[in-house]
């Protein structure tokens, strides 16, 4: 208390004389705040070393992830050491052993006797860890092979690529005079393999280390060569895959049996060259994408069995696409921009199978808008749009059925490929394939499940497009979250569920087990929790804290939160969460501010701390400034977002009528995005709010919703009809319910002031609608200041400069209309000189 | 090659209501996330899972906290993707 009193002196003296120099009271406490914003961090991205007893965690600061802790599972709170700027590698390679590079060092470390070999002028780094070996190639071209203690065991010059399985296997392309020569590197030779004077692309293992991949064009003339070289017999095979003009790049997929090679061509033919004056647009053209691009992808398919003279050529006409899966013999092709109406994010598509054997397409599924491939088995995966069903193809039986349950999210094969796992909002489900019986897995009803560990081999970059299943041979972990952000979860290995972790409110951000399962490590924060580590004795059923996290936050115990019950007009239970000021005086009256986006209780465990917010929003200092926060639910019904969210809004402020506490007289509204837009709509109708603050907002959803959208290449009708603002429909069919749901058509109706920003680098939610609020209100001689950062994106940054002077103008705004505190120049410019 | 058969297997169980509402119904909007790795001049599948559909925070690369994307092309990555809530 004393301090606080000495802190609050401190500030009235600095500002008594720095008002004297035109600061605003609001600056100089500011300044304040920020300079605390480099106390705080989150702990996080846990790795364990392979028996578990070391972990190293990032300290994640809001702008910067660059300080490694290593701690000791034995002692609590003690990390062994810090790591500075040691980013760009990472790897234990033996128990105790640890390897870091990052600027151009690398650092052997042992963590028993903390000695430390240091190797400078380090460009990358690699562990080896099954014999404890690790490679460093460094700035003069030299790739150096070491023993677990730091001994130089081989090494090479000269290095322009190399490649490694991180077990054993070592290649590496040396380059002298003309010729690249790749080399297989051991502890005790450099054994040449191959020599060529063509231009290397690229240099690739393929997963089953059987084979080096060579990228080459051909010297002199635009010719794309693959070369396989075997790594056992080192056997050479060179396959002529044509003209490399226009090359972009080469994907080289090893089949699962590693006798066969799907092989992607990737070019790019600049369209923005070719067709400059005029730019014609086509309304049949299912790739708009191109127009921000500026080029087009042509992909050139090849199959190469072992033992076949030249590559097959793909026949890539009629579907362009080709994705390959776990059965050797078949391969996915489609056509992703072929009727295209971009009514959602990605094309729904139309997915072929391409039996290589007979040359023949077989159409598998329509509407495809997900398909997911077993690795493991002969299965394909495909979410039907308009069913809103998942159906399954065997390929082996060429059968198909539907999963008949709406609600079932992302689907995971298991081991053997018999069953198929799906997150839910209700449990964790199980299909049986051969049974075709759907069952919710025990004790996980009601549940809201994630599976976070899995694998997802390669099949195809197209985004929605991918193989998903779980690992033979690790333990997964699933996650459970219960109605009211309880977290409890399960480990599965081999058809077997187990409970590894009871019920526990805190946000549990990571968790991670050992090998053996016996051992686990968790990440938690609460609202009143900074995020710490915690050890769990799996066995013995106890846990500890390992590592505390952020000490400094000394205050975050008293913050006080509480949950709002309220029900909208269509008669759905919401929650807001209320956080009260701190040093909070139950004699007092205090201002509120509402920060809407949709749903928002799901933060109620989230470890809130001061920094310059991208959106310039920092809830926990607005907190330590005497307001309380409010973040109520937000949810849209048959009236449409707009709407949806004035009736939110009202229903969340009537059920704070009975908190004395909260000057009714003094609510701000706020949010940003979404919560931008809800905003603007609902200043045109509500007379709740002293004052507004709208950022990066929507203001006239009809222009919008025909906007060619720039960061995705699309029109936008995805965004309203499958998208956020979960309209029932196109606006041919609703012309109405968009009408009604348009800030800028009751822009005239603003009845209390709004502070405006963007960043003009914006191209989610263009700047310039805010331009365009800003007009209807200066048109209609409304109390509005709108702020343009030039360097903004649809945030402005992590404590960015720009970021920081939001924050600061922010807190003047909300002090000047909700504290009364009018020093402020920039804001009586407007006000006091008024309409 | 046989024909496709719609089987007429249905399995009926209580997750699925008669009616499912947009918000529900997004989920199937979940991507891969991808990130530009400068060194290698590629944009990398990051291994992460994010939604098409905006939400309050961006999808975020555990690695380094910067935003996955969507994938363009393999030396060009697309849109800002979003945090799966």
């Amino acid at each position: 208390m004393v301090q606080y009193l000495l802190k609050l002196i401190v500030l009235w003296l600095t500002c008594l004389f720095t008002c004297l120099s035109g600061q605003s009271e609001t600056a100089i406490i500011y300044d304040s705040i920020r300079k605390t914003y480099g106390h705080y961090y989150k702990p996080g991205n846990l790795q364990l070393s392979p028996d578990g007893r070391w972990i190293s965690l990032k300290k994640q600061f809001k702008n910067s992830r660059d300080t490694l802790l290593i701690l000791d599972r034995k002692k609590a709170d003690q990390p062994v050491m810090a790591l500075v700027k040691r980013n760009d590698y990472f790897s234990f390679i033996k128990d105790h052993k640890l390897l870091v590079a990052g600027e151009r060092t690398a650092e052997l470390i042992d963590l028993i006797s903390l000695e430390k070999m240091i190797y400078n002028d380090t460009k990358q780094a690699s562990a080896l860890p099954k014999y404890h070996h690790f490679l460093l190639w460094n700035k003069d071209n030299r790739l150096s092979l070491y023993g677990s203690s730091g001994n130089l065991l081989n090494e090479i010059e000269k290095v322009t690529h190399y490649v490694t399985d991180k077990q054993q296997l070592i290649f590496a392309v040396c380059k002298e005079g003309g010729a690249n020569r790749l080399t297989l590197l051991t502890d005790k030779k450099a054994i040449p393999v191959y020599e060529t004077d063509s231009e290397i692309r690229r240099v690739e293992l393929t997963n089953s280390g059987k084979y080096v991949t060579i990228t080459e064009i051909l010297k002199d003339q635009p010719q794309l060569i693959v070369t396989l070289v075997n790594t056992k017999t080192h056997e050479i095979t060179h396959l002529k895959l044509g003209d490399s003009t226009y090359l972009n790049s080469v994907k080289i997929v090893e089949t699962l049996d590693g006798n066969s090679f799907f092989i992607d061509v990737d070019k790019q033919i600049r369209t923005d060259i070719e067709y400059d004056i005029p730019d014609i647009w086509y309304a049949n053209d299912g790739n708009l994408k191109a127009k921000k691009t500026g080029s087009n992808a042509k992909n050139e398919y090849y199959l190469w069995k072992l033992g076949m003279l030249e590559p097959h050529k793909l026949p890539s006409i009629k579907y362009p696409l080709f994705a390959p899966i776990h059965n050797p013999r078949y391969l996915l092709a489609f056509d992703a921009y072929q009727d295209y109406n971009y009514v959602t994010h990605f094309p729904v598509i139309k997915i072929q199978l391409y039996d290589t054997v007979i040359k023949k397409f077989t159409e598998i599924f329509d509407q495809s808008e997900n398909l997911v491939a077993s690795p493991v088995s002969d299965h394909l995966l495909s979410f039907n749009y308009l069913k809103k069903k998942w159906e399954l193809f065997d390929i082996k039986l060429q059968q198909k059925l539907m999963i008949d349950a709406l609600n079932l999210d992302r689907p995971f094969f298991d081991e053997e490929g018999k069953n198929i796992y799906f997150e839910s909002k209700n449990g964790l489900l199980r299909f049986n394939i051969g049974l075709k019986k759907l069952e919710v897995i025990k004790n996980t009803s009601g549940l809201s499940s994630t599976v976070l560990n899995f694998q997802s081999p390669y099949i195809s970059n197209y985004n929605s497009i991918r193989a998903s299943g779980l690992y033979p041979d690790k333990i997964t972990v699933i996650k459970l979250l219960d109605s009211i952000n309880k977290t409890s979860f399960l480990s599965y290995h081999k058809g077997t569920f187990k409970e590894i972790i009871p019920s526990v409110s805190n946000l549990v951000s990571e968790m991670v087990l050992t090998a053996e399962g016996n051992d686990a490590f968790s990440v938690e924060e609460n609202f009143n929790l900074p995020t710490a580590v915690y050890y769990h004795d799996l066995k013995r059923k106890k846990k500890s804290v390992l590592f505390s996290g952020n000490k400094k936050d000394d205050t975050a115990a008293l913050m006080r939160q509480e949950i709002i019950h309220y029900i909208n007009s269509d008669g759905k239970s919401l929650k807001g969460l209320l956080y009260y000021p701190m040093r909070f005086n139950p004699f007092k009256k205090y201002p509120l501010i509402v920060s809407i986006y949709k749903i928002q209780h799901k933060l109620s465990n989230v470890y809130f701390y001061p920094n310059g917010d991208a959106v310039g929003f920092d809830l926990r200092s607005l907190l330590d400034q005497g307001y309380f926060v409010y973040l109520p639910d937000i949810v849209f019904g048959s009236k449409g977002p707009g709407l949806s969210a004035l009736d939110c809004v009202d229903s969340s402020i009537d059920a704070l009528s009975s908190y004395k506490n909260i000057d009714m007289q003094k609510i701000g509204l706020t949010g940003h995005s979404m919560g931008g837009y809800e905003t603007n709509f609902i200043a045109t109708y509500s007379k709740l709010f002293a004052a507004y603050i709208a950022g990066s907002a929507n203001s006239d959803i009809v222009r919008t919703y025909f906007s060619y959208h720039n960061d995705t290449g699309n029109p936008y009708f995805w965004q309203f009809e499958n998208g956020q603002y979960e309209m029932p429909g196109a606006f041919t069919d609703y012309k109405e319910l968009y009408v009604k749901n348009n800030p800028i058509y009751n822009v005239d109706q603003i009845s209390s002031p709004i502070l405006l920003w963007t960043g003009m680098k914006d191209e989610n939610v263009l700047w310039d609608h805010t331009r365009e609020f800003f007009g209807g209100m200066v048109r209609n001689r409304k109390q509005a200041i709108a702020l343009f950062y030039p360097k903004g994106d649809h945030n402005l940054g992590k404590d960015t400069a720009e970021s920081r002077d939001l924050n600061l103008r922010n807190l003047e705004w909300w002090n000047y209309f909700l504290k009364d505190m009018h020093d402020v120049e920039w804001i009586n410019k407007q006000i006091k000189k008024g309409r | 090659m046989k024909n496709l058969f719609f089987s007429a297997f249905i399995v009926l169980i209580g997750t699925g209501a008669a009616f499912a509402t947009k918000e529900a119904n997004t989920k199937s909007a979940i991507v891969k996330g991808y990130h530009f790795d400068t060194a290698q001049g590629l944009c990398v599948n990051s291994q992460e899972d994010c939604n098409t559909v905006e939400t309050a925070a961006f999808c975020e690369w555990s690695e380094d906290g910067s935003t996955l994307r969507t994938f363009i092309s393999p030396t060009m990555c697309g849109s800002p993707l979003y945090k799966i809530q």
